[in-house]
C-alpha cells in the first residue's frame, strides 16, 4: 500500500494533467486548475522542509566549528530578522528596506562577478587544444569583431558572413538541439507517467 | 456537429500525433529494455569519466558532490530536475554501498525532498540504513545565485573528488563552474538549454548539452531507460524524414 497509493496518485494526476492540455474541455480544465493549486501547496510545504533543512545546517556548522562560524550565524541570524519581519509587518517599510539595500546589491555583485568568470571560462574555451577549438575561436572573433560599428567601412562582406553565420549553421544546430530537447523532455515525462521512474517512492 | 467541429478544431492536433506516434514505440521499447534486450549506446565521454569518478571515491573515500540545480518539480524544468536526481541517485546508491559519504545540494525544496527519499532508500538497501543523514543533502535557497553561493561554500568546506553539476542551471552553473575552477578536482556535468550549455561546455571539463542530459539514466544504472532512449532515437529519424518529405513537397508546389 505504501508503494502502490502513491503510484496511482501520480499516474492519475499525470494522466489528468495531460488530458487538460490536450483536450480542451471545461470540466478538465477545472479539475487542472485544482491539481496545478495543490502543486503550488505542496511547494510551499516544501520550501518550509527548505528552511528547516538550512537552518539546520549551519546550526550544526555553528556548534561543530565546520566551516565558517561566523558566516553561518549571520545566516541564521539573516534569515529569522527577515522572517519575523516579513511574517509581523508583511508590507511595512522595513521589509523593503531589506531587499533593496542588502538582497538586491547582494544579488548585483553576484551577477557583476559573473563578468570575470565569463573571461576565464570563455579563455580556457579558446585555447587551441584541437580543429573544434579552432573554428570556436574563429567564429566567436569573427562574429564580435563584425560588431564593431567601423566594421562595415573596411569590407561589407564581413556583415554578410557574421549574417550568414547566425541565420544558418547557428539556427540550424540551436533547432537541432531543441529538437533533442523537446523527445527528451517528452521520453521523461512518459517514464514519469507510465511510472518506469518513481522518484516518489525513492527509486 | 457545428460543436464536434468546433472542439476538433481546438484540440492539439500536434501534440496528439506526437504522443501516437510516441506512446507505442516507448511502450514496446521499454518492455523489451525490461526484459533484457540491449540497445547500442555511442559513447560519451561525461558519463564514462562519471562512472571513473565513482570507482575512484569507491577506492580513494573521496566524497563525490552533485549539484541539482534550482529545477524543481512542477515547472517548465522538471525534467532536466529529474536528471539531476537520477545522477545524484546513481552516486548516492554507489556511495551508500561502500558506506561512504555524499553531498548533494539543491535551490529547490521539491527536489531536496524527492533527493532526501532516494538518499534514504540507498542508505538502507545498502544495509545502513543509520548512516542516512540529512546533512548530506543541502539546499540553498530558491534564488539561483544563492544556491550557487550556499553550494560553493560547501564545496569549501573540504576536498572534494569532483563536482557534479546536471540539472536545470543558468548563468548561476557558470558562476558555480568557474568558482571552482581553481580547486583540484574534475568538474562535469551538463544543461539542456543551448544558452546555458554554450556557458558550462566552456568551463566545465567533461559536458552532456540538450538531449543528452536526458540520456543520464541509460548510460549509468537504469537499464530501463534503454528502452525511452531507442523510441527517442525512432521519432528523432521520423521527424528528420518528415521535415526532409515536407521541404521537397513544398519545393514541388505540393505543400503550398
Amino acid at each position: 500500500m505504501k508503494k502502490t497509493l502513491p503510484l496511482i496518485v501520480a499516474i492519475l494526476c499525470g494522466v489528468l494533467s495531460l488530458a487538460d492540455f490536450i483536450i480542451p474541455n471545461p470540466q478538465l480544465d477545472a479539475l487542472g486548475a485544482v491539481l496545478v493549486e495543490g502543486v503550488t501547496i505542496l511547494a510551499a510545504f516544501a520550501l518550509l522542509l527548505g528552511l528547516l533543512n538550512i537552518l539546520g545546517t549551519h546550526v550544526h556548522r555553528v556548534a561543530t566549528g565546520e566551516g565558517s562560524r561566523g558566516l553561518s550565524l549571520s545566516l541564521i541570524l539573516a534569515m529569522l530578522i527577515t522572517m519575523a519581519v516579513g511574517i509581523a509587518f508583511p508590507h511595512s517599510g522595513t521589509l523593503r528596506w531589506i531587499f533593496r539595500y542588502l538582497y538586491v546589491p547582494l544579488q548585483s555583485t553576484m551577477t557583476a562577478l559573473l563578468a570575470f568568470f565569463v573571461v576565464s571560462a570563455a579563455y580556457r574555451a579558446f585555447r587551441l587544444r584541437n580543429i573544434e577549438a579552432l573554428i570556436l575561436l574563429v567564429t566567436s572573433l569573427l562574429v564580435l569583431f563584425t560588431q564593431l560599428p567601423f566594421v562595415g567601412a573596411i569590407s561589407p562582406s564581413l556583415a554578410i558572413i557574421r549574417d550568414w553565420l547566425m541565420r544558418v549553421p547557428v539556427t540550424a544546430a540551436t533547432r537541432g538541439l531543441i529538437l533533442g530537447i523537446a523527445l527528451g523532455t517528452i521520453a521523461t515525462s512518459l517514464r514519469i507517467l507510465l511510472a518506469v521512474d518513481r522518484p516518489y517512492t525513492g527509486e | 456537429m457545428e460543436n464536434v467541429l468546433l472542439v476538433t478544431q481546438k484540440i492539439d492536433l500536434g501534440a496528439w500525433i506526437v504522443l501516437l506516434i510516441f506512446v507505442p514505440f516507448f511502450i514496446l521499447f521499454t518492455l523489451r529494455a525490461k526484459s533484457g534486450a540491449r540497445f547500442p549506446l555511442r559513447p560519451i565521454a561525461a558519463y564514462k569519466r562519471l562512472c571513473e569518478l565513482v570507482s575512484q571515491a569507491a577506492e580513494s573515500g573521496h566524497v563525490i558532490h552533485v549539484g541539482m540545480g534550482s529545477g524543481g518539480i512542477g515547472t517548465p524544468a522538471t525534467p532536466e530536475a529529474l536528471m539531476g536526481l537520477t545522477v545524484f541517485g546513481y552516486i548516492a546508491r554507489q556511495a551508500a554501498q561502500y558506506n561512504q559519504a555524499t553531498l548533494g545540494t539543491t535551490g529547490d525544496p521539491t527536489i531536496l525532498t524527492a533527493a532526501q527519499g532516494i538518499l534514504q532508500r540507498a542508505r538502507a538497501e545498502a544495509g545502513f540504513p543509520e548512516q542516512y543523514s540529512r546533512r548530506e543533502l543541502q539546499f540553498y535557497g530558491p534564488h539561483p545565485f544563492a544556491y550557487a553561493v550556499g553550494a560553493f561554500d560547501s564545496l569549501r568546506a573540504r576536498p572534494y573528488l569532483a563536482n557534479v553539476l546536471l540539472g536545470h542551471f543558468g548563468a548561476e552553473g557558470l558562476w558555480l563552474a568557474e568558482a571552482t575552477s581553481s580547486k583540484e578536482m574534475s568538474r562535469l556535468g551538463g544543461v539542456a538549454p543551448p544558452t546555458a550549455a554554450a556557458l558550462m561546455q566552456s568551463s566545465l571539463d567533461e559536458t552532456v548539452i540538450g538531449e543528452e542530459v536526458f540520456a543520464a539514466g541509460a548510460y549509468l544504472d537504469k537499464p530501463s531507460h534503454l528502452g525511452s532512449l531507442a523510441s527517442q532515437d525512432l521519432m528523432r529519424i521520423i521527424i528528420i524524414l518528415t521535415i526532409l518529405v515536407g521541404s521537397i513537397l513544398t519545393s514541388l508546389g505540393y505543400l503550398g
